[in-house]
């Protein structure tokens, strides 16, 4: 069954970058997804990270770019994984400034350290769960989004920061200015796109295969290109096909986290 | 009226008047420009703006809207609508949702008609909000352009205080100055009234503003001046009577509207004495006769507006008539007519009557002019036929002279050639030297008389001077070698050859050198020849040739070149001569452009000299066929030699004539000749067979020499034939005849043989074919 053409879905967006440059990186890609799909694909961005979890716990998009999915207290929404981007797996990656006097963890106890936000699945929760493993206390400062902390610890306001690690290095190259790592996780396929179960199984299919086609496209890859040029994202471009069985890390990780608020019940 | 009105006005109030309108349009014209620069900057400032705005309000406004935060975009929205001039800013979705800003309408302070005439009207304008090819909406903005004309009006209110403060500040300032300024203006009306009630000799004091000061000054230069005028004048006047007194004149002013005369002084000495009832109109004085011609003279002058003049007589009152002459000029009015005649008059009487008497003299003198101006007539066309007939004299004495005497010396030469003995030589010589010496004697009686006759005219052809004077060597060396004297040239070198009449200035030259031979009997005869100027194309010579010879008395030395003058009457009985060659030297030296002169010690010798100048000669020298320095000898061997062939038609009446030239060009030549008696026998001859040659006399009968060239000239094939005149008619005037009438050259009689044989070489063809 072909969804009606004039129907609009929306599609929430995970708040990493500002409102606007979210916009200026989402909006071309998904007028020509929906264009290719025969529907209207709406974007749909949070204010923060956490609204951004709370909406998708509460169902509120049809589509959704985010790992909030695997958190347990969103699991529930039955968000179910369309494709997952073409880029290399993400780490989470606790920073300071090159010229930081702080070299390790041990030094940040009892210091402002800045997260993304607290639903913020590499930029926060692994973070602070090793942390807490190594017993390092540090009072959390929350910028909104993954460029908003970053911004911050540019501005020397905080120490150090929690980060998806390739949105770190993006950022501090467009940006003009050297980091140090303190420490990395293990790696974790980057952000997926998940359909909500009440959006029709032809829909989410149109829309799967229109992004997962855009990148072999010669009009989809510039609109991919010109995206990525706004952000500085490097290739590869586009999304692959994928399910919810390639993102078995994150329920892994919610199922062994000593973070109390996030541990999965077994 | 409005003249009348601006009268009523002081200068003052004028200036005030004139300042305060000049500074209050001047105002209003800034007030007007100012509040229109205003409204511009108002439109473009208000369109800038809106510009400005609506691209800014997008990129403030795209994160609310991305995330949907109306709240938010709400508040943006009040907030800017608290900027200046902006009240209204309002965001329309696609889909028909709008948030707009509170209300905020702008204070307005300007009055209703200030604003209409400011002209801004309010400004409105949209855009979209679009974020990675998405539009979210359109954002309006509204301006109102009251904070523009709010703050025109502000400026005009105070444009308009501070035209108002300058204006009073400019018209007290200038009730000031001018107050105070214009009280020395006073004392000069006050001066000038008093100048011109007659005050010659006020003055007044300087003082006030500069101009003003300048005023007084020049018032002050104007009254001096002309009181000094009017003191001149008096004194001009008092002259002008002494001078009208002293001359015996009368000044007068004719009324031309009512004919009236009035006189300036007593015209009793012209008039006569004044009646009783005074004297009677003009122009009833000027006497019958005259009248009318004064009255003539009088519309003259007052149609043409010339000067009046006239010179008329009238009747005294005691009787006598008086010549008046009067003069004047007429005046007009201010349309250009007449108005008066003013003029003085004075009594001639005296010069008229000396003007009589001499128009009396002249005119006898005029008739004894007439009388003797005839008598002179008379006298010089005597002088002029007796001149006539010496010259026809001369013509025919020397025609008659000479046609004997070529048969004396042409019949001696021929002897001289074919005699032997030693006793029949020597007579023969004798003979020859008579005949020469009768020849010269001849020459210079007729040479004379073309100098007093002014006939004597000069060549102009080139020569070479050292070659005349080697000539002159040749010519006297006989002379000069018989009685052992000694001869030297000195020449002053030439740049060029000379151009001049060779031929008078070798016979002035062998004049002085002949003498010079004569009258030294032993030493030296010298002849030097020096540069005295020159220009690029003339030069002047000096000739001097000088003695050891007897010399002349200091007495008597000024009349040597007097005409018949010899030094000493005894110098004719013992030297001879006709006392002519020094008078026609000193004439041809004169014709030259020079002049004659000589020093002399007696018992020691004599220097004579003349000077004369010449032209220059750039041009190749001119080949003279012989230059009469060869030989007669090998002039003859030449003829002999290259002209054998040559046949020549020899045309003379006279039978010793004929001999004597037959036996030059038969005997000593060797050339072919036929004779002819007469000029009809020549043209028959010329017309049987060919010649190369004619040699014709000039007078012969049946047909002179002159008719017969003409009829042969007329004959076919004739005209180039060379026909040269042999004759005794030796004037220039029959040299020029033989021309005219187409002969070819002139060979005078006695016949020289150079001269024949040099006419030969110039015109017969030469024998190209025999060996030289």
């Amino acid at each position: 069954m072909q969804p009606a053409a004039a129907e609009s879905y929306s599609f929430g967006v995970i708040p990493q970058r500002s409102a606007v440059l979210t916009a200026q990186y989402w909006n071309p890609i998904l007028d020509y997804a929906g264009r290719k799909a025969g529907i209207e694909l709406l974007l749909k961005v949070a204010r923060s990270g956490s609204e951004s979890a709370d909406a998708a716990a509460r169902g509120d998009y049809d589509f959704i770019f985010s790992n909030h999915i695997f958190q347990p207290r969103v699991a529930s929404a039955g968000y179910r994984v369309l494709l997952s981007t073409r880029d290399e797996p993400i780490t989470g990656q606790i920073v300071t400034l090159a010229d930081s006097p702080i070299r390790d963890l041990q030094q940040l106890a009892g210091h402002e350290v800045g997260f993304p936000s607290a639903s913020a699945f590499v930029g926060y929760i692994v973070p602070i769960d090793e942390l807490q493993r190594r017993r390092i206390d540090v009072k959390p400062v929350f910028g909104g989004n993954q460029e908003g902390i970053m911004a911050q610890l540019k501005a020397g306001k905080i120490v150090a920061a929690g980060v998806n690690g390739k949105l770190m290095q993006a950022y501090a190259a467009r940006e003009g200015f050297r980091i140090r790592v303190l420490w990395e996780s293990v790696a974790f396929d980057d952000l997926p796109v998940a359909v909500h179960p009440r959006v029709p199984a032809a829909v989410a299919t149109a829309v799967r295969d229109a992004l997962a086609d855009m990148a072999g496209e010669i009009d989809g890859i510039s609109v991919l290109r010109a995206s990525a040029e706004r952000i500085g994202q490097k290739p590869p471009y586009g999304f692959r096909r994928a399910t919810q069985a390639d993102y078995r890390s994150y329920a892994d990780f919610y199922r062994a986290t000593v973070l109390r608020e996030f541990r999965a019940s077994p | 009226m409005s003249a009348c009105f601006g009268r009523r006005f002081s200068l003052l109030a004028r200036l005030l008047m004139a300042g305060t309108a000049a500074l209050v349009v001047a105002g209003v014209v800034l007030v007007v420009v100012a509040v229109r620069q205003d409204a511009m900057n108002a439109r473009s400032g208000m369109a800038a703006e809106l510009r400005h705005e609506l691209e800014s309000l997008p990129r403030l406004l795209a994160e609310p809207v991305i995330l949907g935060d109306y709240a938010s975009l709400q508040q943006i929205l009040d907030r800017y609508v608290r900027r200046e001039n902006i009240v209204r800013v309002s965001f329309q979705e696609p889909g028909g949702a709008h948030v707009t800003s509170v209300d905020r309408p702008l204070p307005g302070s300007a009055p209703a008609w200030f604003i209409r005439a400011f002209g801004v009207e309010p400004l409105s304008g949209r855009t979209e909000i679009a974020v990675g090819s998405r539009v979210y909406g359109d954002v309006t903005v509204d301006l109102d352009a009251s904070g523009y004309s709010n703050h025109a009006w502000a400026r005009l209110q105070l444009h308009v205080a501070i035209i108002l403060l300058a204006t009073m500040c400019e018209a007290l300032c200038l009730w000031l100055v001018l107050r105070a300024g214009l009280r020395p203006l006073r004392r000069l009306e006050e001066a000038t009234g008093a100048f011109a009630e007659g005050s010659l000799d006020v003055r007044v004091a300087s003082g006030g503003v500069p101009e003003i000061d300048h005023l007084i000054a020049a018032f002050n230069r104007m009254a001096q001046a002309v009181a000094a005028t009017q003191a001149a004048l008096s004194a001009s006047e008092q002259r002008l009577r002494l001078a009208l007194d002293a001359a015996s004149m009368a000044a007068w002013h004719w009324d031309v509207a009512s004919g009236e005369l009035q006189w300036g002084d007593d015209p009793s000495f012209l008039l006569g004495p004044r009646p009783a009832d005074g004297y009677r109109e003009f122009p009833s004085q000027v006497i019958d006769e005259d009248r009318e011609a004064f009255l003539a003279v009088a519309r003259t002058v007052m149609r043409t507006g010339e000067d009046y003049r006239a010179e008329f007589r009238l009747r005294r009152t005691d009787g006598g008539v008086s010549w008046i002459a009067a003069r004047g000029r007429i005046e007009f009015d201010a349309d250009g007519k007449p108005a008066a005649i003013r003029g003085v008059s004075a009594d001639i009487s005296a010069r008229k009557q000396i003007e009589s008497e001499l128009a009396a003299h002249r005119q006898h003198l005029e008739a004894l002019v007439a009388a003797r101006t005839a008598e002179l007539s008379l006298a010089k066309e005597s002088a002029e036929a007796a001149s006539r007939a010496k010259s026809t004299f001369l013509a025919n004495m020397s025609h008659e002279i000479r046609t004997p005497l070529n048969a004396v010396i042409g019949l001696t030469r021929m002897l001289q050639r074919q005699s032997a003995s030693p006793a029949q030589l020597d007579k023969l010589d004798k003979i020859a030297i008579a005949a020469r010496h009768l020849l010269d004697v001849l020459n210079s009686v007729l040479d004379l008389s073309k100098i007093e006759a002014g006939r004597m005219t000069l060549e102009q052809i080139p020569f070479d001077l050292q070659a005349l004077v080697d000539n002159i060597g040749v010519l006297a060396g006989d002379r000069i070698a018989a009685k052992g004297l000694a001869y030297r040239t000195v020449v002053d070198p030439l740049p060029c050859r000379l151009i001049g009449d060779a031929t008078r200035l070798s016979q002035a030259l062998l004049n002085y050198v002949g003498n010079a031979t004569k009258f030294t009997e032993c030493g030296s005869v010298t002849l030097r020849v020096r540069r005295m100027a020159e220009s690029d194309e003339r030069i002047e010579l000096r000739f001097e040739v000088e003695d050891s010879g007897i010399g002349i008395a200091p007495d008597r030395l000024p009349h040597v070149f007097d005409a018949f003058e010899q030094a000493d009457a005894s110098i004719t009985r013992e030297y001879g001569g006709t006392g002519l060659g020094l008078a026609i030297t000193r004439h041809i030296a004169r014709l030259m452009g020079g002049e004659a002169g000589a020093e002399s010690r007696p018992g020691q010798g004599s220097t004579f000299w003349f000077t004369a100048w010449f032209g220059k000669d750039a041009t190749a020298a001119i080949v003279s066929p012989e230059a009469g320095l060869a030989a007669l000898a090998a002039i003859e061997a030449r003829l002999r030699a290259h002209y054998a062939h040559c046949r020549i038609l020899l045309v003379e009446d006279d039978v010793i004539n004929r001999e004597i030239a037959l036996g030059m060009l038969s005997e000593d030549a060797g050339l072919q000749v036929d004779t002819a008696g007469n000029g009809e026998e020549a043209v028959a001859a010329v017309g049987a067979r060919h010649y190369d040659l004619i040699l014709m006399d000039m007078q012969m009968p049946v047909l002179d020499g002159i008719a017969a060239t003409q009829a042969i000239r007329q004959m076919p094939g004739k005209d180039a034939l060379p026909i040269i005149a042999m004759t005794a008619n030796v004037y220039a005037e029959d040299r020029q005849r033989c021309i005219a009438a187409g002969m070819n050259g002139h060979v005078p009689k006695p016949v020289e043989p150079e001269a024949l044989y040099d006419a030969l070489l110039r015109w017969l063809p030469e024998q190209r074919d025999v060996a030289d």
